[in-house]
């Protein structure tokens, strides 16, 4: 039997997150999963480790979160795709390699399935504490893409839509879940395979002599894999086109400049989020993850009350959607950041927003009930 | 329609499993839903919950808050979840084990020897599916067919065993009576 009749069928399902978010990965090619597990980003290792073998893949549990994400970065440098999932310590523990991924342009997905923090917090319960983390986590200049599912269909759509960004633009990219979303039951539709869109990194085919692995030459330079005969040389040095390390200012220069603007220059088509009853309202809820269900309630009900409210669901968070905010905040009188900590996504929206803009913040580690919400936007009307 | 149904029990009894099964059995019929497990940080023994939303339109927010069916497997259930439930709400329990109600008031009651028949069959672990049975009975909304179909699907080399679980589920719940008793408090009781 192949292995494409093993991948997960075309139809409907009643899936738990972390499982939907392992099939897709599984559809978008991952072949190379290296994780240690932590709850509740447990059941994608558990699941990765029975199905890599039933597809000839690779699984390897590591001896913690550094060697985990490590491995992903040799794979991938091997030519293959690759990811790891893990949960508040764990990521903490893979910040500085995911700044290695970036510099090295080796594409990846970590999965971050947050938790109630800080430290070891209260590992079974939700947050969503990792926000400017998993963008400013790493030391040193450098752009990734967050994304952030409120469902078990979004969780199965933005992973595979996190392979395709990493291959593209050959950066890290982290899928930043949250412990409902990823313990959560729902409804799975997974389309006819055929009809999802699967992106693999661009290979350099040229004459061997000619290549250069850092080649400024366009934003993402072309791949050759460590092994095909190809003269590479990696470091997390500042290097230059043919990836030596380099003390010249002018190298530096580009270097990080094309490490940020294959990012920048590309964000339209990166930012995803989905907008509900933004035309006449006066107050707009900004949200991610599993609190954006609980607005989205909320909203219904304010809508019911005669409230004029509504709401944006962003599922990119980095690179933050500056240009739908800045053109919301320019019709409301207010926006309402709504999130599962003190205060986090607040800051980028405050940085575009026109308009006044405040914080619903529950920092319990439970997911907002829509009372919560909906108190907050009676007491913004 | 929603339903909001939350199952309270311990780690091992197969709570979150039974909130599985019903979440894909109501799928299955058509419906959309969610199923939210909960546990503390230990497992067997401890904490345990699975919160079931049943609804014939898209659901948008797929946590509970105040559920409208009730269904306890153990008396510490009883002690962390009674409280949530809505006023009025339906309760159904293990009747052996859940023996007063704390801090509820529900319209109505049954109840079923859920662990008891279970042992009768030898196998304990199949108490879960007792219950599903009794909550084709009692409560209704997803088909008993659907609902067996589900659970032999879950497990197809206890096909046998676990029919027989949620028939005798079926034939024994019935409409009982239960006192309110003074609320013990529990390490770790929480107000959701």
């Amino acid at each position: 039997m192949s292995g494409e009749l093993k991948l997960l069928k075309p139809g409907t399902y009643f899936m738990m997150g972390n499982i939907a978010c392992v099939e897709a990965a599984l559809i978008a090619g991952c072949e190379f999963y290296a994780g240690y597990p932590i709850t509740p980003s447990n059941e994608i290792a558990e699941h990765m480790s029975r199905r890599m073998p039933q597809l000839g893949r690779h699984f390897i549990q590591m001896e913690d979160e550094i060697g985990s994400i490590v491995a992903v970065c040799g794979a991938s440098a091997a030519g293959v795709k690759a990811m790891t999932a893990t949960s508040g310590p764990g990521f903490s523990l893979m910040m500085e390699t995911i700044g290695l991924a970036a510099m090295l342009e080796l594409p990846c997905v970590i999965v971050d399935v947050q938790r109630a923090g800080p430290s070891t917090g209260i590992p079974t319960f939700v947050g969503q504490g990792d926000v400017m983390q998993a963008r400013w986590g790493s030391h040193g200049d450098y752009e990734l893409v967050v994304y952030a599912p409120s469902s078990v269909q979004e969780f199965f759509d933005l992973t595979i839509e996190a392979f395709n960004t990493s291959e593209w633009l050959r950066i890290p990219v982290i899928v930043l879940s949250d412990e409902v979303v990823g313990h959560m039951y729902g409804r799975l539709v997974v389309p006819e395979h055929d009809k999802i869109t699967i992106i693999n990194r661009k290979r350099y085919t040229g004459p061997k002599e000619a290549y250069l692995p850092y080649s400024h030459e366009s934003l993402v330079p072309a791949f050759v894999a460590a092994g095909d005969g190809y003269r590479i040389h990696m470091t997390g040095l500042t290097h230059d086109e043919r990836g030596y390390p380099s003390l010249e200012i002018e190298d530096s220069h580009r270097l990080v400049e094309r490490l940020v603007m294959k990012v920048r220059k590309n964000a339209r088509s990166l930012w995803k989020y989905e907008t509900f009853y933004i035309d006449d309202a006066d107050v707009i809820v900004v949200t991610f993850g599993i609190t954006a269900r609980s607005s989205e309630e909320a909203v219904r009900r304010a809508r019911s009350e005669g409230l004029k409210v509504g709401m944006i669901k962003l599922l990119t968070l980095w690179p933050f959607p500056e240009e739908p905010i800045r053109i919301a905040s320019q019709y409301a009188r207010r926006i309402l950041v709504a999130e599962i900590n003190m205060g986090q996504l607040i800051h980028p929206v405050r940085e575009v927003a026109e308009c006044p803009v405040a914080g619903i913040n529950y920092p319990i580690g439970y997911a907002p009930p829509p009372e919560y919400i909906l108190d907050g936007i009676r007491a913004a009307v | 329609m929603r339903w909001d149904i939350r199952w309270a029990g311990f780690g091992g009894q197969g709570v979150i499993r039974a909130g599985e099964i019903l979440g894909r059995a109501a799928v299955k019929q058509g419906y959309d839903s969610s199923m939210r497990p909960m546990y503390g940080p230990e497992k067997t023994g401890g904490w345990s919950r699975a919160d079931v939303v049943i609804s014939d339109e898209p659901i948008v927010f797929p946590l509970i808050v105040r559920p409208d069916i009730l269904v306890v497997m153990s008396m510490d259930g009883m002690i962390r979840d009674g409280h949530s439930l809505k006023e009025g709400g339906l309760l159904l329990v293990d009747d052996e084990l859940v023996n007063g109600l704390v801090r509820c008031n529900p319209s109505k009651i049954y109840g079923v020897r859920a662990t008891n028949i279970a042992d009768s069959l030898g196998r304990r672990i199949v108490a879960n599916i007792v219950m599903l049975g009794a909550f084709a009975k009692a409560v209704g909304i997803v088909d008993p067919q659907k609902l067996l179909e589900t659970i032999i699907e879950t497990f197809p080399k206890a096909a046998d065993l676990n029919r027989k679980a949620f028939q005798l589920g079926m034939e024994n719940v019935r409409e009982v009576e239960l006192q309110p008793i003074k609320p013990v408090k529990v390490a770790g009781t929480h107000e959701v």
